[in-house]
């Protein structure tokens, strides 16, 4: 693997790329069907001055860590329970595949038939896409344990909190950091989704308002906000705690 | 004293004891012999309460287990101090106890360097001496060993012995201890116990004058013991 500053440099080069080849559109195409960079920042900075942006962005972030801890906290504690026999692994498989494979916008539709609109609507949309994903990381995890370290655990009377610290977390960290890592990205895309469609406020349907209003660059504004949202939950919570689990291995 | 009374255990349809009976009296060191698959581990399961047999009793001494594993079986995220303490926090030690059993015990094993360390940056000895600690350090009532020095060299291997015994005369009690290893069982043992499997019998009991801790590896006791363990090993048919 790349070190230090050369870690950076192409993935800075495909950004810039990227960047290079939405100006070259846009000179292209009229404004409203692609509004050059710069007419995206100026949308930005519109919405940050007016309050608007931290307005959203602060119902939004309650709304997805909400359908996070929730998904987190479902998707473990099944992963979990169906670690211990075949027989729950079976019995909970089906129902995880459902809420998995059935298209986000199909649990969208049903929600906002027996929620409504409104908050709840977008939290449990992303509870049911992103506990799946915890729950196959969680089960994973628990296949791999180690039966060998499991029995000298309970050789030496290792048993409830104990346990789960100096052998079950650190054991499934792994797995399941990995799994939070694609449960916290699909949180954030089915969870701003649900927003466009159900909610009159947050992220997704102040998008949606832009988008009544033809105002695409303030669209793709929102579309970048949401973007930072996921950065953030990769850098400010996911990082440090998938360091922290892997210092060890570090060591030489 | 550790006793075993009339063990059947089966796996399947495999019965892996019969009708299996084995004592170790409160100061006495018994090794078992025999071939792979005749029961040893069963056995040692059995003895410390992991494993429940079909039918038979066990009697132990009031208190817990001390286990060794053929391998290590070390926490790879926790240090080697952690690994020793581990007994100590399952039995609710509070911390500052906790470290002074475990300096004490990387002392004496001579493991004070490498405290800090996690398993993967230790030698296969060093892991095991680890592993040993972590025994002692429980204060157990009885000793399970399961070939513990299995995958060590020589030298390693009779200066873990040494090791061992030096623990147990500072706290004489009845130990089990699995080995495939005949110069580890004439130096070790009180009494050997050669088994037969399956399902497992004793084939042979041999139990020696001098006490272990004063047997030298070149001593005539222990070279005879060497050879006649050698002989009945070599004739006992394989367990399939």
């Amino acid at each position: 693997m790349a070190t230090g500053p050369r870690r950076f440099l192409w993935p800075l080069a495909g950004a810039a790329l990227l960047v290079i080849l939405w100006a070259t559109l846009a000179a292209i195409y009229p404004p409203i069907l692609v509004p050059s960079p710069g007419a995206v920042l100026a949308a930005l900075v519109r919405l940050t001055l007016s309050g608007r942006l931290w307005q959203a962005v602060g119902l939004t972030v309650i709304r997805l860590t909400t359908a996070f801890a929730l998904g987190t906290a479902l998707g473990v504690a099944l992963g979990l329970l169906a670690g211990q026999s075949e027989a729950l692994a079976g019995l909970l498989r089906p129902g995880m595949g459902l809420a998995a494979g059935a298209p986000p916008i199909a649990w969208i539709a049903l929600a906002l038939i027996w929620f409504g609109t409104g908050s709840l609507t977008p939290i449990v949309v992303a509870v049911l896409v992103a506990a799946p994903v915890v729950f196959g990381a969680t089960l994973q995890g628990m296949r791999a344990l180690d039966r060998d370290l499991l029995t000298m655990a309970r050789a030496f009377g290792l048993h409830g909190a104990a346990l789960v610290s100096e052998l079950y977390l650190p054991a499934l960290a792994p797995h399941l950091l990995s799994g939070l890592s694609t449960g916290a990205a699909l949180t954030v895309r089915i969870g701003v989704m649900g927003e466009f469609l159900a909610c009159d406020a947050g992220v997704g349907s102040a998008m949606a308002l832009a988008r009544t209003q033809l105002n695409t660059a303030e669209v793709v504004a929102w579309v970048l906000v949401a973007l930072t949202l996921l950065w953030l939950s990769e850098g400010l919570l996911l990082g440090p705690l998938a360091r922290r689990a892997a210092a060890w291995r570090r060591e030489a | 004293m550790l006793a075993l009374q009339g063990i059947v255990k089966s796996y399947g349809p495999n019965r892996v004891l019969d009708g299996f009976s084995l004592q170790a009296g409160s100061e006495e060191i018994v090794c078992l012999l025999g071939p792979s698959g005749c029961g040893k581990t069963t056995l040692l399961h059995i003895a410390g309460g992991l494993v429940a047999p079909d039918a038979g009793s066990v009697r132990r001494p009031r208190g817990q287990p001390g286990y060794v594993f053929q391998e290590p079986r070390l926490l790879p995220w926790r240090t080697a101090a952690e690994n020793l303490g581990l007994g100590l926090r399952a039995q609710g030690l509070p911390k500052k106890a906790r470290d002074t059993v475990v300096a004490g015990y990387l002392d004496q094993l001579g493991l004070s360097s490498a405290a800090d360390l996690y398993p993967h940056q230790l030698s296969g000895g060093m892991r095991q001496r680890v592993a040993l600690g972590r025994a002692f350090a429980v204060q157990p009532a009885y000793l399970l060993l399961d070939e513990p020095f299995k995958s060590l060299d020589i030298g390693l291997r009779l200066a873990l012995v040494r090791l061992l015994l030096e623990e147990w005369l500072r706290r004489p009690r009845p130990t089990l201890f699995v080995t495939h290893d005949t110069a580890e069982a004439a130096l070790a043992a009180h009494r050997i116990l050669v088994l037969d499997g399956r399902p497992a019998s004793i084939r042979a009991e041999i139990t020696l004058q001098t006490p272990p801790w004063e047997r030298q590896p070149d001593d005539a006791e222990v070279l005879k013991t060497e050879a006649r363990l050698y002989a009945l090993l070599a004739k006992a048919p394989p367990a399939l």
